[in-house]
């Protein structure tokens, strides 16, 4: 609940307040409103639209551009502030409320690839050289088992050796490496994890992430294939940075709204070029694997550089923010992506219908299909056939299932339905409906699970992406309306009444809709309103 | 209980009581259904129609709003001309308290909290006493040794230590811009409206310790801003 009227509830509580502030202003009857005076409407501005109180100074300008300029100052003002990149915060703060971009969670570095201070787990001497867990166990006998303090020694092929301990652990020393992440400086790390090799020693690819859970491969040069704690949590930052940028790149470059989703473009800075090139391979689970763009294209950035670059991402479906791997891994089924999309951007939250939900026990809900199950049907009758736009791309992962690799159909998996107790291909596993509980699933057996129980219209929106869902949106002007009504409810602290809707707000997205999606402009529109200088009571 | 704890104690109260008033506009908190679709389950309070005719005259109007904990984090530092609320808790590492405190104040992480409650709360109260009980002794110190060109909390053309009524007015005026973007008339109306910050500072420094005068009085005038609630409420 936003405050209903703070103005009044400072009056109420003025005697509590006695010396902490002068009277406050007149106070009246519920449902009044008051004009905000030039220096609080300069507060409200700077508070919603840089997420700051303003200067003194700040105040001192405003003043004065009202002397020079009356009434037009108001509107030079606001320009002035959304043309700053002050106005990022509010970009920031506005997508990341409707996004959810949360990816502290995630492990975006396998944990093959992790190197941790030794001092992490009490390890005696210095506690900053570093090492992996999986190679600890697999190689010395205990997950976290850090080498010796002491420099290593080689035998004659330029293996490290190891020096067996009573508690049953075979420990190396370290050496000094210059990581990829810190050019022109030595970080100790375990001999094991500094290891270069291109295959192992069973001649498997280093580059495959199986070799590496065997801890044989060793991080490579400069420590390229393995990531610090510091690295892990920079990537976490620029992930979430990469899923808002297309709402600030939208607002800079003066696109339309609807660009930040829809865009083939990806940002990329140097901690994700590396990531990409290096580090995506090895995370299993979420399944990230590759990038979504031709690496050439970040050829030359490094993970210093502080660059970050626009790149096109190669499949067809992407689309903007809403296939970025912060939304991707922050929603990670089809349904949940879905669901946010319309929550967000249509302001349609999906909800169980108020006489509740059948007994499972009922026939009817026993139906496999979720758009034909009674109760479950209120909502899955629209959900299913919006999930379908995110159905090219893997649940708990970022991948693209392109039709190549992920045909729609695969014999192989289909026989994994066919026969239950065989070993079955984990791929199947994954991506293909290998488990048959009910009839109306037989013809889905081997079928890629995001085909399941769809139709065609459904399987056109799948092969279109999010892409055509925004355009839908865009064409009922669902999208206007329910922009207009997220940031209504920012700027004026509250949600529109009904009136408001039909009236000032249908006034206000049509407007926004007419400039081809502006949404600094919407912004703009609602920040000099009138309404915005009158202040409930 | 504290002046600000009960003041925000009052505060939540108010809200609470006020909430009658929403009526005439509708509940605030809950998103009106916008469905251009007809979904199996229409709103009770559909709209109505388009093309109904235009209500009598109520025009838009804004709500107080309680800003977030990231703007307050950012806010402070404006306010008090570069001071953020930092602590050593061990290893000569300075952490961000409100960062750190961003979870217990409510701010999203958008994983357990999606939503930032903006509710006036005891615990933010709690916390913002906590702030100026250690910013404002850092700003009443560093404010003291700056250059008078340089001050921000004790702004008016006379000494620092001065503590005749005028200078203590002018100063006075300039923190209620500064912390609330009031701006306190010249003049009898002004000096009344200012007259409670008067008080509090003339009660703190006439009981100082000798030679702390002016600094007592400036740390309750400064402690007493930072706790009113009208600095998060705009």
């Amino acid at each position: 609940m936003r405050l209903a009227a703070g103005t009044l509830l400072v009056a109420l509580c003025g005697a509590a307040a006695a010396h902490a502030q002068p009277a406050a202003p007149e106070a009246s009857a519920c449902a009044d409103e008051v004009g905000v005076d030039d220096d609080r409407l300069l507060r409200q501005w700077t508070i919603d639209l840089w997420g700051r109180a303003p200067s003194v100074d700040e105040y001192a300008a405003f003043a004065s551009l009202r002397a020079t300029q009356g009434e037009a100052a108001y509107a030079a003002q606001v320009d002035a502030m959304l043309a700053s990149s002050a106005f990022d915060a509010f970009l920031e703060r506005y997508h990341a409320d409707l996004l959810w971009p949360s990816v502290e969670a995630l492990t975006l570095v396998s944990p093959t690839s992790i190197l941790l201070p030794a001092g992490f787990y009490g390890a005696a001497g210095d506690a900053t050289r570093l090492f992996n867990p999986f190679v600890a166990f697999q190689q010395r006998g205990e997950l976290f088992a850090p080498c010796d303090d002491a420099p290593a020694e080689f035998d004659a092929a330029g293996e490290p050796v190891l020096f067996s301990r009573p508690d049953g652990t075979r420990r190396e020393g370290w050496v000094l490496v210059e990581p990829y992440w810190a050019p022109g400086t030595q970080v100790k790390v375990c001999a094991l994890e500094a290891r270069i090799a291109a295959t192992s020693p069973a001649g498997q690819d280093c580059l495959n992430p199986q070799a590496q859970q065997l801890g044989v491969c060793g991080c490579g040069p400069g420590l390229e294939r393995c990531a610090s704690l510091e690295v892990a949590q920079r990537l976490q930052a620029d992930v979430r940075a990469q899923g808002l940028r297309p709402f600030l790149r939208a607002a800079r470059e003066g696109q339309p709204y609807t660009t930040a989703l829809t865009d083939a473009r990806e940002d990329v800075s140097g901690p994700l070029a590396h990531y990409y090139r290096h580090l995506a391979r090895y995370a299993l689970d979420p399944l990230i694997a590759e990038a979504p763009f031709d690496l050439t294209a970040v050829d030359d950035l490094d993970y210093t550089s502080a660059e970050w670059r626009s790149v096109d991402r190669t499949a067809p479906q992407h689309a903007g923010a809403l296939t970025s791997p912060a939304f991707l891994l922050r929603f990670q089924t089809a349904r949940a992506r879905a669901n946010r999309f319309y929550n967000a951007f249509l302001c349609e939250p999906f909800v169980a219908p108020a006489e509740g939900l059948p007994s499972p026990n009922d026939a009817c809900s026993q139906e496999p299909d979720l758009r034909g199950r009674c109760g479950c049907n209120s909502c899955h009758a629209r959900l299913e056939p919006a999930a379908a736009h995110w159905g090219r791309f893997a649940e708990a992962g970022t991948l693209t299932l392109d039709p190549e690799r992920f045909p729609v159909f695969s014999a192989r998996c289909a026989q994994c339905a066919e026969r239950p107790d065989a070993p079955c291909d984990p791929v199947c596993e994954r991506f293909y409906v290998t488990e048959v509980g009910h009839p109306k699933q037989r013809p889905f057996a081997g079928v890629l699970k995001a085909f399941e129980f769809r139709g065609p219209d459904e399987v056109a929106r799948l092969e279109a992406g999010p892409a055509d869902l925004v355009a839908r949106s865009v064409d009922d002007g669902r999208l206007a309306a329910c922009a207009t009504q997220q940031v209504f409810r920012r700027l004026m602290q509250r949600a529109p009444t009904t009136q408001e809707q039909v009236f000032e707000l249908a006034e206000h997205a049509r407007a926004f809709q007419e400039s081809d999606f502006d949404f600094v402009g919407l912004v703009r529109a609602l920040a000099l309103s009138p309404g915005y200088r009158r202040m409930l009571r | 209980m504290t002046r600000p704890a009960a003041l925000w104690g009052c505060a939540a109260l108010a809200a609470l009581a006020l909430t009658a008033c929403d009526d005439a506009r509708g509940p605030r908190s809950q998103p009106a259904a916008a469905d251009a679709t007809t979904p199996p389950h229409p709103p009770t309070d559909a709209p109505p129609e388009a093309d109904a005719a235009p209500p009598p005259s109520t025009p838009l109007a804004r709500a107080a709003g309680r800003m977030t904990v990231e703007a307050l984090a950012r806010s402070i530092p404006v306010i008090t001309g570069g001071l953020r609320w930092t602590e050593d808790f061990g290893g000569g590492v300075e952490t961000d308290v409100l960062q750190a405190l961003a979870p217990t104040l409510g701010a999203p992480d958008y994983l357990r909290v999606t939503e930032e409650n903006l509710e006036p709360s005891l615990i933010l109260a709690k916390f913002l006493n906590d702030a100026a009980q250690r910013l404002c002794v850092r700003w009443v110190e560093r404010d003291e040794a700056a250059a008078a060109a340089d001050r921000t909390l004790v702004v008016h053309p006379g000494d620092w230590v001065a503590r005749d009524p005028a200078a203590v007015g002018t100063a006075l005026r300039e923190l209620q811009l500064r912390f609330f973007g009031r701006r306190v008339p010249e003049g009898a109306a002004g000096d009344a409206a200012l007259e409670p910050l008067r008080a509090l500072f003339q009660d703190a420094s006439s009981t100082a310790a000798p030679g702390r005068e002016a600094r007592d009085g400036w740390l309750a005038v400064c402690i007493a801003h930072m706790t009113d609630p009208e600095l998060v409420i705009y």
